[in-house]
């Protein structure tokens, strides 16, 4: 615990972000990410990768270079890094398109029958053309209380951040991790710079915090793997983006 | 420059709608019926136009039981301010039961060949026969070719096949789609007339801005989000329709804490975002 100090941590963007929910992702959930991939590829070396953490019942909580929460119960223990707040944005959310269609070549691959028809308007294999939300901003920030050289080391190998990645969004020029010892550590954990609500919280750290802003009350993600049900709870909201 | 004060200026250029009105009027003298409110944008403008022929006409929402929160407030709201003479007609199954039921948005959901209640019986034909069976046959809709290719051949269709009794006779295309366009004669008997029938999504904002009508509050959500013209439409928060063009993103965007319920019992929800 004596390593952990209230840090602010930046990743300077080529272009912006794209995210489909109204903030940006969360630290813990870069982090834990990058330990998982670390972790499936000791299972998939060691022929014991079977099931991947979203289908597993209750995944295991890695540990992260991260301090706990003083605040919640234990039942809703979280780690102290907010979501990510972009800076210098450049305008609203821009809509950019992506599109998908079913491949019949692999299918045929992959299948051992197929059907006559394999409907490109309707059905599970229709093509989409999808809007993808993008904030141009230059950087993005996200305070947190943990270990700034183990942080800093895991984010060097994050290339990217956010949805679509693969086709160039989200692409980081560079991360920086600077320790701010006089940031409360509660705040550090939980707030933004500007005060708003930084990070899906439990009614005792909002009480204890007082958010300016929040993004209300509703079921959301407490802790990586953030989109798992065992992680869903009722929860205080981080502020949305498109509020600002 | 402000887009709605353009709009504003433009919608009160436009010709005025006095033959729109009087068709109106002649619909509901002939088959009586309702007006069919969304809580739309092209609802609300047959709307406006219906009372302005005959403020006491029965307006009906069908309640899909999965329409955007901020859609019900509205609707009490219009309802008081304009005095509607509003009746709710709920689907019995709601919306979200038969999704659940259906077991398709859900990959551990035990298969079933078929849901108990097919969509379109639960939210429309159901419902309409209701809201036909209380207030007559005659029915008055928002519903705009421009809005689907389904929709354009139907209006086609049915102003091929429109028998003309005009004297003097209509002469042209012009004057027949004026005279004869928008009407839709179904199977059951029930006749249903959409005034806007041939209005493109411009005009119909052009006429909320010029006369100042009261919008639904889910458009200014859609807008600050950054949806695009064509993704701003008011209907009920889900189905299986237009995912695949991203709908279920500007929900996930929207109305987070809604999205995150949803998909709570519709995991597959996540698959569209």
């Amino acid at each position: 615990m004596s390593t952990f100090e209230p840090i602010l941590v930046r990743a300077k963007l080529a272009a912006g972000i794209a995210q489909a929910a109204p903030w940006a992702p969360a630290l813990d959930g870069i982090l834990a990410s990058q330990l998982w991939a670390q972790r499936k590829a000791q299972e998939v070396a060691a022929g014991a990768y079977r099931v991947r953490a979203l289908d597993r019942d209750n995944p295991e909580d890695l540990e992260l270079p991260l301090a706990r929460c003083p605040i919640a119960a234990p039942e809703q223990w979280h780690w102290l890094a907010t979501c990510g707040m972009p800076q210098q944005v450049s305008g609203g959310t821009r809509v950019h398109t992506w599109t998908g269609r079913v491949d019949a070549r692999e299918l045929e691959q992959v299948a051992d029958r197929l059907p006559k028809v394999i409907s490109a308007r309707q059905g599970r294999y229709r093509s989409r053309r999808m809007p993808l939300l993008v904030s141009p901003c230059a950087s993005v920030i996200w305070r947190a209380v943990g270990d700034p050289g183990l942080v800093e080391e895991l984010l060097m190998r994050v290339s990217a951040i956010g949805k679509k990645r693969s086709s160039g969004e989200g692409r980081v020029l560079s991360w920086s991790v600077e320790v701010d010892p006089a940031l409360d550590p509660l705040e550090a954990g939980h707030l933004h710079p500007d005060g708003s609500l930084g990070r899906p919280a439990p009614a005792a750290c909002l009480e204890a915090l007082a958010a300016e802003v929040t993004g209300g009350w509703g079921t959301a993600g407490l802790r990586p793997p953030y989109m798992h049900p065992s992680r869903q709870h009722h929860l205080a909201l981080p502020a949305l983006l498109d509020a600002s | 420059m402000d887009l709605e004060v353009l709009r504003g200026i433009r919608g009160r250029q436009r010709p005025g709608t006095a033959v729109l009105r009087a068709r109106i009027g002649e619909h509901l003298r002939e088959h009586e019926g309702y007006v069919a409110f969304s809580g739309g944008k092209d609802s609300l403008v047959v709307l406006d136009l219906a009372r302005q022929v005959d403020p006491g006409v029965p307006v009906v929402f069908f309640d899909s039981g999965l329409e955007f929160p901020e859609t019900y407030v509205y609707l009490e709201e219009l309802a008081r301010r304009w005095r509607l003479n509003l009746d709710v007609i709920p689907a019995q199954p709601g919306l979200l039961e038969i999704l659940i039921a259906g077991g398709r948005w859900d990959h551990h959901a035990p298969a079933v060949e078929s849901p108990p209640v097919a969509l379109h019986e639960a939210l429309i034909a159901r419902p309409a026969a209701i809201a036909h069976r209380r207030h007559g046959r005659g029915e008055l809709w928002g519903v705009r070719a421009a809005e689907s290719a389904g929709r354009r051949v139907a209006y086609a269709k049915a102003l091929a096949g429109a028998e003309c009794h005009c004297r003097p006779e209509c002469v042209n295309a012009a004057a027949r789609r004026a005279q004869h366009g928008g009407h839709i004669v179904r199977a059951d008997g029930t006749i249903a007339f959409g005034p806007i029938w041939d209005w493109p999504h411009t005009t119909v904002w052009e006429h909320i801005a010029g006369c100042g009508l009261p919008i639904n509050p889910v458009y200014a959500v859609l807008r600050a989000i950054g949806a695009p013209s064509d993704a701003l439409r008011v209907s009920h928060m889900l189905d299986a329709t237009r995912v695949e063009d991203g709908r279920v993103v500007w929900l996930r965007r929207g109305w987070p804490a809604l999205f995150n319920e949803l998909a709570t019992l519709l995991p597959r929800l996540k698959e569209f975002v």
